[in-house]
């Protein structure tokens, strides 16, 4: 296992460098200046050039691509352009953000998800049944943005139940904290509830048809043991499988998620510093999120092998 | 006194599509403490589901209609699938041992764990008291190291320990009942031997009674009290052990024990099918279910309602109107059966083969496998599937290649068509090697072998037409000209292997089991072979069944001079086809010869080890003859014993026979074995 591990920290090294050269590339490639933008309209060639000059833009396209990567590996992400601050500082406040919104909408997912999925499977063709895989399929085609724009209308707008945006942390104000974080996460996870309920519905499906489910029942265990102790740690597999997909959807989610609800969290920074070509700040933020990927998938073909023994690693 | 079990007129119906599948109809019988009783029956003839009907342990779509099952002076079906009472009869009183051990435990626990499950239930057990328990479970039913492997999962053990770890985890909390249901049908023969002693001595020590639900005769003449013959999802014929085997009096029970081949048999001995196939469940008729394939039907058998079971003699119970007694209904049996059926043929008396030249000369075959380990996927050691195998097979014989699983019987046959690599050796096929032939010259040579695989309903493409299947090889090696020659060829073969040629635009799953091999068959002679492979041909089917498909591969044989080289486990199916035997043991051939001299004077130890462990479907036979178990497991590929391969599990090895390895020395007449010791 140990090899395993060392294995794949190589290649997630590969893969962080191809997904940051990508993203530098493409950021050079869009029209605008970043020198341009800093300075305003009114500023002369010669500023220009000079300020080009100093942040090092006219160096080759490589060569300004290896002097950042040399900074990360340095422990510096650079300077903001346009925030006139280092990015960790940026970061250091809007990341806390994002996380807590993104782990919720994942803790959400696994405690609605699988349980309805379960339930779905042990009653098919029931009435619940019925409810959950129209409830899944409605999930999956909803576009979450305007899902966002529906629950802000109604609960906020009409019913005033929920601020309509803004973020209060939970860790300092509870009560307002799980107000102004409650509707993103649910409108962040519906689609991953919808698709794991759907994953965990099959699965368990196939396993309960299985010969060793009727050897656990043969025993006289109570159903309920028979389903969650016998049947859903192996219908598990699969369904941790698109949760370490669902990850990047959750993950790519906040940002549009944040601009529905106005959240300051890492996704706005990112959409916001795309449109100012703050090129500093959209690779550090497409780094931390390709490592925060990188890094669940690796966890879920870790957990593959605490549920099941026989998956070895080679 | 009162039976442990006693099940009165069970009915069990499954709903399916608007039908009613009668799979248990009107069923009643008893078990009492203490005793081995046999139900015997061919699949869909409802065996099982009557089994799992008093436990509820049946799918959902399945109803009990009607009846008692009373279990302890109490009626089971009384009491609600999942509810206490249930509960505690299933594993606390009743164990069930399933057929297929690998599928049969939970892969992602322990079985120890799941083992003490069962303890900690039924018997509030602590969880250390329950381990204590599992270990000691795992002792009885001879796991080695069972304090270690109690912590182990199933996939870490083969086929036969799983099935003792079922054993065990149905024995765990002392049942009274156990329902061995095909029990032992997935293992080798030597592990089924190994597994049924296990379960007598149980019996013996325990006083716990059990039902063997099996289709395998042997099994019930050697280890049944008292036979229950189930048919279309009755009771056809019931009584002691003796009573059946001796004085058979259902017409379906003489067919069964008519159409399987016996490992004392005569070699001229033809074996009758039963004709025809079992009705179907949903539209039974209301006369005999067995009527349409019965050789005995009366005028009064289509008009008289389904015969009841009538006591013909004590404990002997029958359900069928003509009256077949005394010694000559074998006779009467089969005069009409020959008259009622062309099929049947005459097995004229054997001669050797050798004499017509060889057709195929396999010379120090080796065929390995790289097991790799590691990031890079090193290669770290051979996994050798056959080493270094040398036979020969005569024009127009049969060549049995028998062996438990992994002995490499299959490896050898794919190697010889090319179907895996082999690594090193000669395979001399009409006088030209092609062990090393390059892909397109072998082309030309394919055609003249083919292969009948295992599976019908999985070797054939379900959305193929049956004539698609058959014509491919035709137009694949260009044998036919025209659209029509093509099509009149296909119907040839349909023809040829007993399939209505009317049926060719039917896909697979519209053909019985039976049919589908037929079609495999139709298949594998399309190109016209010579030489045709049959991998475990017969296997997946039910035994009257195999008696049809043995019949047509022998007379196939007969009409087109085709040479087979037939793999099997099943001994006394390849006494009875096969000319000359191979038998092979992890990779090598430990003994080979002509049939009479292999089965009537075994030299290998390891060959008379399997003839012992193979049942004859005859109870006085049985009580003469010794019971030996072959002791251990076949060890794995990669840790193959020193010197002889089987030296570790041999009766009579020495310090020398772990040392060196025997070659093959053959005698004159061609009785070749592979042992120091004879």
């Amino acid at each position: 296992m140990g090899a395993f591990i060392i294995k794949r920290l190589f290649q997630t090294i590969a893969v962080l460098f191809f997904v940051t050269l990508i993203v530098f590339m493409i950021i050079q490639i869009l029209p605008g200046d970043p020198a341009q933008t800093m300075l305003g309209a009114d500023a002369s060639q010669e500023q220009i050039q000079k300020l080009r000059e100093e942040l090092g833009l006219n160096d080759p396209f490589i060569v300004q691509y290896f002097n950042w990567a040399a900074g990360v590996i340095g422990g510096d992400l650079g300077h903001s352009i346009f925030y006139k601050e280092t990015v960790i500082n940026l970061m250091s406040s809007r990341f806390p953000i994002t996380l807590t919104i993104g782990i919720s909408a994942l803790i959400v997912t696994v405690i609605i998800g699988i349980p309805l999925g379960v339930i779905a499977a042990v009653n098919r063709g029931g009435a619940i049944d019925s409810v959950v895989v129209v409830l899944s399929n409605i999930g999956i085609a909803t576009p979450n943005f305007w899902l966002g724009i529906l629950g802000v209308y109604f609960l906020s707008l009409k019913l005033g139940w929920l601020p309509v945006q803004g973020y209060v942390s939970p860790f300092t104000d509870p009560i307002g904290g799980l107000k102004t974080i409650i509707m993103p996460v649910l409108v962040l996870a519906a689609t991953t509830i919808a698709s794991v309920m759907r994953q965990t519905r099959s699965a368990m499906l196939e396993v309960i048809h299985q010969d060793f489910i009727r050897t656990a029942r043969s025993k006289g265990l109570k159903e309920r043991f028979v389903i969650i102790k016998h049947g859903l740690r192996n219908a598990l597999i699969p369904v941790i499988t698109l949760l370490g997909l669902q990850l990047g959807n959750i993950i790519g989610g906040t940002v549009l998620i944040e601009q529905v609800f106005n959240i300051p969290g890492m996704g706005s920074l990112l959409v916001s510093s795309v449109f100012m070509k703050d090129f500093i700040v959209v690779q550090a933020c497409v780094l931390v999120i390709a490592v925060l990927v990188v890094f669940a998938n690796l966890f879920v073909d870790l957990a593959y092998r605490l549920i099941d023994p026989r998956i070895k690693y080679n | 006194m009162s039976h442990l079990l006693e099940v009165k007129n069970l009915k069990t119906y499954f709903k399916l599509n608007d039908q009613t599948v009668k799979a248990v109809d009107d069923v009643s019988y008893h078990v009492n403490e203490g005793e081995i009783v046999a139900i015997v029956g061919e699949s869909g003839s409802g065996k099982s589901v009557t089994q799992y009907s008093g436990i509820k342990l049946i799918p959902q779509s399945a109803e009990i209609v009607s009846g008692e099952v009373i279990f302890e002076g109490s009626d089971l079906l009384k009491y609600k699938e999942n509810s206490e009472e249930m509960r505690k009869v299933r594993g606390g009183k009743i164990g069930v041992i399933f057929q297929e051990p690998m599928t049969s435990l939970n892969p992602v626990l322990t079985v120890g764990e799941q083992i003490m499950e069962s303890v900690m239930l039924h018997k509030q057990f602590s969880r250390k008291r329950a381990k204590e328990r599992a270990v000691e479970l795992l002792n009885m039913v001879g796991i080695p190291d069972a304090q270690e492997r109690v912590n182990h999962f199933p996939y870490q053990f083969s086929g036969g320990m799983r099935q003792r770890i079922m054993i065990a985890m149905a024995m765990s909390c002392d049942p009274k009942l156990l329902i061995a249901d095909e029990a032992t049908t997935a293992l080798d023969v030597t592990t089924q031997a190994q597994l049924l002693e296990l379960l007598k001595d149980i019996v013996k020590r325990t006083n716990t009674s059990i039902i063997l639900v099996t289709h395998n005769l042997g099994i019930v003449a050697r280890y049944a009290d008292r036979i229950y013959v189930m048919y279309a999802g009755r009771i056809v014929e019931s009584g002691e052990n003796k009573d059946i085997f001796i004085k058979p009096k259902h017409p379906y029970t003489i067919g069964l024990l008519n159409s399987v081949p016996r490992l004392d048999d005569p070699k001229d001995r033809k074996l009758i099918p039963i004709e025809g196939l079992p009705p179907d469940l949903a539209n039974k008729p209301k006369t005999c279910s067995f009527l349409d394939r019965c050789p005995f039907k009366m005028e009064a058998c289509e008009y008289s309602p389904a015969p009841q079971l009538v006591e013909v003699d004590k404990g002997h119970y029958v359900s069928c109107y003509a009256d077949i007694k005394g010694n000559d209904w074998n006779l009467k049996f089969e005069e009409e059966f020959a008259s009622a059926s062309e099929q049947v043929i005459m097995k004229k008396e054997w001669k050797s083969k050798e004499n017509n030249g060889v057709i195929l000369e396999v010379q120090n075959l080796k065929t390995y496998f790289p097991f790799t380990k590691g990031i890079f996927n090193r290669k770290i050691a051979d996994i050798k599937a056959v080493d270094d195998v040398s036979f020969k097979v005569y024009k127009g014989e049969t060549l049995g290649l028998v062996g438990e699983s992994g002995c490499g019987k299959t490896t050898v046959a794919r190697s010889i068509i090319r179907m895996y690599e082999p690594t090193d050796g000669k395979i001399i096929f009409n006088g030209t090697d092609i062990a090393k032939m390059s892909k397109r010259n072998l082309k030309n040579i394919r055609k003249n072998m083919s292969l009948v695989f295992q599976d019908p309903s999985s070797s054939l493409d379900p959305r193929q037409k049956v004539f698609n299947i058959i014509g491919e090889p035709l137009i694949i090696n260009k044998l036919v000209d025209s659209k029509k020659e093509l099509h009149e060829r296909v119907e040839e073969l349909m023809r040829l292997v007993g399939l209505d040629p009317n049926l060719k635009d039917r896909v697979p799953h519209e053909f019985s089991g039976g049919q589908r091999q037929r079609i495999g068959i139709a298949r594998a002679l399309a190109s016209n072979p010579s030489f045709i492979v049959c991998d475990e041909a017969i296997s997946a089917l039910d035994v009257s069944i195999q008696a049809q498909i043995i019949n047509l591969l022998e007379e196939l044989q007969e009409k087109l001079g085709l040479t087979y080289l037939f793999i099997a486990h099943d001994l006394s199916v390849v006494r009875h086809i096969a000319d000359r035997v191979a038998v092979m043991y992890l990779g090598k051939i430990v003994e080979i010869g002509d049939w009479k001299s292999l089965y009537d004077n075994p030299k290998h130890p390891y060959t008379k080890a399997l003839l012992d462990a193979v049942p004859i479907p005859d109870p006085l036979i049985e009580e003469q003859r010794e019971h030996k178990v072959l002791k251990g497991e076949v060890p794995s590929l990669l840790s193959r014993p020193k010197g002889c391969v089987f030296s570790n599990r041999c009766p009579i090895a020495t310090d020398e026979c772990r040392e060196m390895d025997p070659p093959l020395s053959v005698e004159e007449n061609g009785h070749g074995v592979a042992c120091i010791k004879v």
